[in-house]
C-alpha cells in the first residue's frame, strides 16, 4: 500500500501568505485541522499503529474504538508527543506535530490539550485543584494573577463545580468530580483540540452519563474539536460525528457515526457491534471466533467468517466506498460483504 | 448449624447479610441487610454501581472478606443448611467445593509461577484424587472451556490471552463441582468480542450442570445477556429485584430505573442527552434511618428520609424497596 509522504499533504495552510488574506482564511476553513498520513508507531518488535491515515475537521468530534490492543490509545498518545512516531505526517494547523521538539510544542500546548482516563493519577496530588487549574495560565502567563483565580472559580463552574472545591485535593473528590477538574484544566487554555482517552471509562455509568451531557454541552460552547478513544461502543456513538474503527494497528472502517452504527461494513465492524451487549432481555451478544491478529495479510482474517485466499496473501487497502466512507477489505470491495 | 425457615426451591438462601469496614470515619455499613435466594439453575444478577457492596457481598459468601472488612451478620444457607454460624468454618470448608468463586482480574487469581495445567491439576487432587484421576479430570475441563491440547496446558498464566485467563479460571472453579458459582465481574476487563464468548461459555457450563450462579456486575446490558433474575443493589441493599424481562419492562425504584436509563444506547435514536443521575453514591455510617437513594431522588418525600422504605412486592418475583412502590390504595399517602 502506498503511502502519501510528508511533502504531498503540504495543503494551502502552510503556504506562507500574507495570514489576514482571504484566500488563506478559506483554506483554513476548509483544511482539517488536524491531517494524520501514514503514522508508524512500534513498541519494540511490536507494530502498534501500521499506517494511519485520518483527517479531523475544525470542531469535528472523531470516535475511534477498537479492541485492546488495536492501537487506538497509542494514536492520540503519539498525537501528543508521548510516544514517539517511527513514520509518518500528523499536521495540527499546518504545524507538524511529529518529532517536534519540546520548546515548540510549548505554544502548541494552548491549541491541543490531552484528557485522561484516570483524573485521579493525572492531576498532581499535592496541589489543590484550584492550583492545577490555574497552572496552564501560569505557564502560559495568559492572565495577571489578579485574575486568575476569578478564571478559575469561572472554569470550575462551567463544568459544573462549586468553585469552593478549588481548595480540596485530587484525593478528596469523587472520580465523576475529578474528570470535571481535568476538563476544566484542559479547557483553560480554549484548546482547538482536545484528545480524550477513555475520559469516562473509569466512572460509574451514572457519573458517566454526568461528564458525557457535560462533554457535549462544553463542546456545543466553545466549539472545540476532538479525538475521543473509548471502548464503549455506546459512548462513541452518543459524541461521535464520525467513528474509525482500528484493528490491530490498521484503520478497519471509518464513516459518520449513524452511518457506522446503522449499516457497519467491515467484518471486524459487524462483530465488534454484534458481541456488544444490549441494554434489553433476550438480546445476547453474539461470540465470534477467536484467534490473535494474522500476521500476513488481512490481520482480521483469522476471525473472518468471509476471509478467502485473498484475504490471505493481500494486506487490503482503505478505499472510499461512499463520501466520508471508507472501509479495508477485499470482501466488502468485492461485493461479498451485503 | 442451625436450621431455619427455609425456601424449599431456593439452593442458596442469603438473608439479612451485613459487612462492615472499620475507617478512620466510623464504621461503614458496606453490606447493610442484604437478602437474596437463588434456586438450582439459576442465574441471578447482582448489579450496581461501584462501592453498592456487590463484591465483599461475594467474598462474604466463601467467607473471604478481607480485613479491616468483617462479616457481622446473616444467614448464608446452602440447601436449608446454615453455614454462616460457627465463626463461618461451614463456608470455609463449602469453598471451593459447594460454593466456587471468578473474579474479575483472572491474572491475580492464577499462579503465575505454575504452568496452567499444574495448577488444575493441582486443584483437582485437593479432593483426594490420585494425580493420575487429577490429571484426566483438568484435561477434560480445559477441553470443556475450549483450551484442549498441550499448548495452553503447558503454557504460563502471563502467556495467555485474557479470554483464556478467564476461561481457565472458570475450569478450575468448576473442578469442585459446585452447585453455586459467584462471578464477579468476569468478564468487565475483556474486550467486547471476547466478553461475548465467555458470557457464552458461562451460559453453556451453567445449563450443562445446572449451576446456580451469582453474577454480579456494574453492567445491566450484560445481566440483561446471562440472567434469568436481578437484583439492583445500592449503599448495601437491594433495591429491586425482579425477572430480568420485568425489571427492564418496568423498573420500579427511581434508581433502578434511572440506571437503566442513563447508559448510551446502542440503537434508536441518538439522545440529545443522557439522563443522568445527579449526585454520587453515598457511604453510610452508623445506623442511619430513611432512603439511601432519597438524597438523589427526583420523587423523594418527607416519609423517605424519615423512616426506612418498604420492601413491596410487585407480582411473581418482583419487588421494590421504595415507597412509590406502594399501590394506588396508598397513593394518598404521598405527601411532599
Amino acid at each position: 500500500m502506498a503511502l502519501p509522504r510528508r511533502n504531498q499533504i503540504a495543503g494551502p495552510r502552510a503556504s506562507p501568505a500574507d495570514p489576514t488574506s482571504p484566500a488563506r482564511a478559506a483554506a483554513a476553513q476548509a483544511a482539517p485541522l488536524l491531517a494524520v498520513r501514514g503514522l508508524r508507531v512500534a513498541y519494540g518488535a511490536v507494530r502498534a499503529l501500521d499506517g494511519i491515515d485520518l483527517d479531523v475537521a475544525r470542531g469535528e468530534l472523531l470516535g475511534l474504538v477498537g479492541e485492546s490492543g488495536s492501537g487506538k490509545s497509542t494514536f492520540v498518545r503519539a498525537l501528543a508527543g508521548l510516544v514517539r512516531a517511527e513514520a509518518g505526517s500528523a499536521r495540527f494547523d499546518g504545524v507538524e506535530l511529529l518529532g517536534l521538539a519540546r520548546r515548540d510544542w510549548r505554544p502548541l500546548r494552548r491549541r491541543l490539550q490531552l484528557v485522561f482516563q484516570d483524573p485521579g493519577t493525572s492531576l498532581d496530588p499535592t496541589l489543590r485543584v484550584g492550583a492545577s487549574v490555574a497552572e496552564p495560565l501560569e505557564i502560559h502567563r495568559l492572565l495577571p494573577r489578579p485574575e486568575r483565580a476569578a478564571r478559575v472559580a469561572a472554569l470550575l463552574r462551567r463544568v459544573g463545580l462549586d468553585p469552593a472545591l478549588g481548595s480540596r485535593r485530587p484525593h478528596e473528590l469523587s472520580g465523576g468530580e475529578r474528570q470535571r477538574v481535568g476538563l476544566a484544566r484542559a479547557l483553560a487554555l480554549e484548546p482547538e483540540l482536545l484528545l480524550l482517552d477513555e475520559p469516562v471509562s473509569a466512572l460509574d455509568v451514572s457519573v458517566q452519563a454526568q461528564v458525557l451531557n457535560l462533554l457535549a454541552d462544553l463542546r456545543a460552547a466553545q466549539g472545540f474539536a476532538a479525538v475521543l478513544v473509548a471502548h464503549q461502543l455506546g459512548v462513541v456513538r452518543h459524541l461521535a460525528d464520525r467513528v474509525a474503527v482500528l484493528f490491530a494497528g490498521r484503520l478497519a472502517e471509518d464513516a459518520p457515526t449513524d452511518a457506522l452504527f446503522a449499516a457497519p461494513l467491515h467484518p471486524y465492524t459487524r462483530a465488534l457491534l454484534a458481541a456488544a451487549p444490549r441494554a434489553r432481555p433476550g438480546a445476547p451478544p453474539a461470540a465470534g471466533r477467536e484467534a490473535p491478529p494474522a500476521p500476513t495479510g488481512c490481520a482480521f482474517r483469522l476471525r473472518c467468517p468471509l476471509a478467502d485466499a485473498r484475504c490471505e496473501g493481500e494486506v487490503p487497502e482503505l478505499l472510499e466506498t461512499a463520501p466520508g466512507r471508507r472501509v479495508a477489505c477485499h470482501r466488502v470491495e468485492e461485493g461479498a460483504a451485503g | 448449624m442451625t436450621r431455619v425457615r427455609s425456601d424449599d426451591a431456593a439452593l442458596l438462601e442469603v438473608d439479612d447479610l451485613r459487612v462492615h469496614v472499620a475507617t478512620p470515619e466510623g464504621e461503614l455499613r458496606a453490606v447493610d441487610g442484604l437478602s437474596l435466594r437463588i434456586g438450582r439453575g439459576e442465574v441471578l444478577g447482582l448489579v450496581g454501581e461501584s462501592g453498592c457492596g456487590k463484591s465483599l457481598a461475594a467474598l462474604a459468601l466463601l467467607d473471604l472478606v478481607p480485613p479491616p472488612a468483617r462479616r457481622v451478620g446473616g444467614r448464608i444457607a446452602l440447601g436449608g443448611v446454615d453455614l454462616a454460624a460457627g465463626a463461618g468454618r461451614a463456608l470455609r470448608a463449602a469453598r471451593g467445593r459447594r460454593i466456587a468463586l471468578v473474579f474479575q482480574d483472572a491474572a491475580a487469581s492464577l499462579t503465575p509461577t505454575l504452568r496452567v495445567g499444574e495448577q488444575l491439576v493441582e486443584a483437582a487432587a485437593i479432593g483426594g484424587a490420585s494425580v493420575r484421576d487429577a490429571a484426566a479430570r483438568a484435561r477434560a475441563l480445559l477441553e470443556r472451556v475450549g483450551l484442549g491440547g498441550e499448548r495452553v496446558f503447558g503454557a504460563w498464566p502471563h502467556q495467555l490471552s485474557g479470554g483464556q485467563r478467564q476461561r481457565a479460571l472458570l475450569a478450575m472453579a468448576l473442578l469442585g463441582e459446585p452447585a453455586v458459582l459467584v462471578a464477579d465481574e468476569p468478564t468487565t476487563a475483556l474486550d467486547v468480542t471476547t466478553q461475548a464468548s465467555v458470557l457464552a461459555l458461562l451460559r453453556e457450563l451453567q445449563r450443562e450442570r445446572g449451576l446456580a450462579v451469582l453474577f454480579i456486575t456494574h453492567d445491566l446490558a450484560v445481566a440483561a445477556a446471562l440472567c434469568q433474575r436481578i437484583a439492583v443493589m445500592y449503599a448495601g441493599r437491594v433495591v429491586e429485584e425482579a425477572p430480568t424481562e420485568a425489571l427492564f419492562a418496568g423498573a420500579r425504584h427511581p434508581y433502578a430505573s434511572a440506571l437503566l436509563a442513563c447508559s448510551a444506547p446502542l440503537d434508536g435514536p441518538r439522545l440529545a442527552r443522557l439522563p443522568s443521575i445527579p449526585g454520587a453514591p453515598p457511604r453510610r455510617f452508623g445506623p442511619a434511618v430513611g432512603c439511601a437513594f432519597a438524597p438523589r431522588c427526583p420523587d423523594a418525600q418527607r416519609r423517605c428520609v424519615a423512616e426506612d422504605p418498604p420492601w413491596v412486592a410487585l407480582g411473581a418475583s418482583h419487588a421494590a424497596r421504595c415507597v412509590l412502590a406502594l399501590g394506588a390504595g396508598d397513593a394518598g399517602g404521598r405527601r411532599g
